[in-house]
């Protein structure tokens, strides 16, 4: 006596594909979610890791290299150099910036090309119209923020207040009265 | 209220931090990148790649090809190489005719290779000799189907295939400087990619190394003022002047240098089309002969290559003897595989250069100087030879006269340049 299995609704065959909000979780360059990204500051490192040796950073999936030059400034930049594109990871960091390991350009942390060392007079006649795409760093609590986003959008780099600060990790009523409910 | 109005003043202070202002784009204004895939992508029916097959490539050393059958990847197609029992070389695509299993699994005989699978049996040139499974070993059908496979050579200890359409199948190139040999001379191979100053097999476009050959410049740095000499002295200084040119064969690169007893070291590169490397050893300079070895860029792939070296030499095993001080100074360690990531990133090489501008770099982001003059002439001369086989026309550095000489090739590390062998007209 076989009888046909009655399935009451339907199995798992039936299930629709599934998706994702690819707005609210795709953050790479002109997508939606990733240009809002781009209007905030960004934590991207500790400052006491940011150092003369060049660091790896991938955000907002873009590969960028960070580094301290001599002078103590933090600069953040793509990880592909704009002379012939190879990495600024690979590369030295001086007083004045970094420079390039393949023909040894030199950029300080704004991108500013200050040395092209086989070109005449150090691409003094070209130099000038060339700039390794750089990002706005500013250091604050011990962190390096960045900011990727439109030049003319920057925003000031937030700040928690020190009072706001202490009742915030005091663990706050807001904390216990979730839980309490 | 003063005192509000000073701890108000006072916390302003410590907020102070101005809007920063960005007086030119950053990196956010970046246009989308692209790299020219004319120029570096070698698979069947791209443009680079139907150049790439109009000439005979080096696939293997001599010893590759035995009775165990090998993988080859080449210009994005996977074959497989072996041996017959009667010594003959075959380079076949790696799926059998017929149902497609790989002949990497199959046994080498007498008469050829013999499919793991159902047995078929097929030559060096693909004819299919034996089916087992079928009535007779298919008698009657066998001569229907034909395994696809290449041509291949066997010259300077390699060997070469052809991948290009019969018809236009040239010469196999042979060069002067490997075929005039001094007493006590031989010719010796070496797979291990000697110019890239890394792993044997580099994860990145065949171009980048390529075009680097016609790219005096970043000798003095990368090599040079980096971290150190990765070479003579005398090689890895900023040349006093250097000099481009086209020529019948590739682009070739004359430099200047003092050396350290005072004479100068006049020192030619030649970039021969498609893939030849003809650098003169920047190790030991042997002064006043031509070029001791030459390498072929193998493209396995539009993001992997490889070199095979063919060179004369004295000493078996040793095309560029490297001098234990200038191993220390450059690597600081017996070669590149004992380093470790972090060595590698303080120590760059070639390796580091080239993989690091990505697997085929993105040449809408570049911004060419004077000084890469030569590595645009490498892309002109392309881009000028597959407008030539677009029209019908055929490309540079082949030929179909068997008669014809060796190539003379310039370079070489000279004390005064010698006459110009192949200047263009």
């Amino acid at each position: 006596m076989r009888q046909r299995a009655a399935v009451a609704g339907k199995t798992a065959y039936s299930r629709p594909s599934p998706t994702y909000l690819r707005e609210l979780t795709e953050v790479g360059r002109g997508t939606p979610m990733g240009e809002l990204m781009r209007r905030y500051w960004q934590v991207i490192a500790l400052s006491r890791d940011t150092t003369g040796t060049p660091r790896k950073i991938r955000l907002l999936g873009e590969d960028l290299v960070l580094f301290r030059d001599g002078q103590g400034r933090p600069g953040l930049f793509h990880a592909r150099c704009t002379h012939r594109g190879t990495t600024l990871y690979y590369g030295k960091v001086e007083e004045r910036g970094i420079r390039c390991c393949y023909h040894g350009w030199l950029c300080d942390v704004e991108g500013h090309c200050l040395e092209q060392p086989c070109e005449p007079d150090s691409g003094a006649r070209f130099r000038d119209k060339v700039r390794e795409p750089w990002y706005p760093v500013e250091k604050r609590y011990g962190l390096i923020f960045a900011y990727m986003g439109p030049s003319p959008k920057i925003p000031v780099l937030p700040r928690q207040s020190s009072a706001k600060s202490r009742f915030a990790t005091r663990g706050g009523l807001s904390c216990r009265a979730f839980a309490s409910k | 209220m003063a005192g509000g109005r000073g701890r108000k003043a006072a916390r302003k202070t410590h907020s102070m931090t101005q809007r920063k202002i960005i007086g030119e784009d950053t990196a956010y204004a970046m246009p989308p990148s692209s790299h020219r895939k004319e120029l570096t992508e070698v698979g069947r029916g791209t443009p680079m790649g139907e150049l790439m097959r109009r000439y005979w490539h080096p696939v293997a050393t001599i010893k590759d090809a035995t009775s165990i059958p090998k993988r080859i990847r080449m210009l994005g197609e996977d074959l497989v190489l072996f041996r017959d029992g009667q010594g003959r070389p075959g380079l076949v695509y790696a799926r059998c005719a017929h149902r497609g299993t790989t002949l990497y699994y199959g046994k080498v005989e007498e008469r050829g290779i013999r499919c793991c699978y159902h047995g078929w049996l097929f030559d060096v040139e693909g004819r299919c000799l034996e089916q087992p499974c079928e009535p007779e070993l298919g008698i009657k059908h066998r001569n229907g189907v034909r395994q696809p496979w290449y041509p291949v050579r066997e010259h300077y200890g390699l060997i070469f295939a052809y991948m290009g359409p019969p018809e236009k199948m040239p010469e196999l190139p042979r060069f002067e400087c490997l075929e005039q040999l001094s007493d006590g001379e031989f010719i010796d191979v070496d797979d291990r990619s000697i110019g890239t100053q890394g792993d044997v097999i580099m994860p990145c476009n065949w171009l980048q190394h390529f075009e680097n050959v016609a790219d005096p410049y970043h000798v003095p740095i990368l090599h040079g003022s980096f971290t150190g000499s990765h070479f003579t002295n005398s090689t890895t200084q900023m040349p006093l002047d250097a000099e481009f040119a086209i020529t019948t064969r590739g682009v070739e690169v004359r430099t200047r240098r003092p050396m350290e007893d005072g004479r100068i070291l006049f020192r030619i590169s030649e970039a021969v089309l498609p893939t030849v490397r003809a650098v003169a050893n920047p190790f030991a300079p042997r002064l006043d002969e031509p070029v001791t070895a030459l390498g072929w860029v193998m493209p396995i792939d539009d993001t992997h290559f490889r070199i095979y070296t063919a060179g004369r030499t004295r000493e078996k095993g040793v095309l560029f003897p490297v001098p234990e001080s200038v191993r220390r100074n450059f690597r600081n360690a017996p070669s590149w595989f004992d380093m470790t990531e972090e060595e590698r990133r303080a120590r760059p090489g070639d390796w580091e250069a080239q993989t690091g501008q990505g697997p085929i770099t993105l040449h809408s982001e570049e911004h060419l100087a004077t000084s890469d003059v030569g590595l645009v002439m490498v892309r002109r001369l392309f881009d000028e030879q597959l407008r030539a086989i677009a029209s019908g026309e055929d490309p540079i550095n082949v030929s179909f006269d068997p008669g014809t000489a060796p190539t003379k090739l310039s370079s070489g590390n000279w004390t005064t340049y010698p006459p110009s062998t192949g200047a263009a007209e």
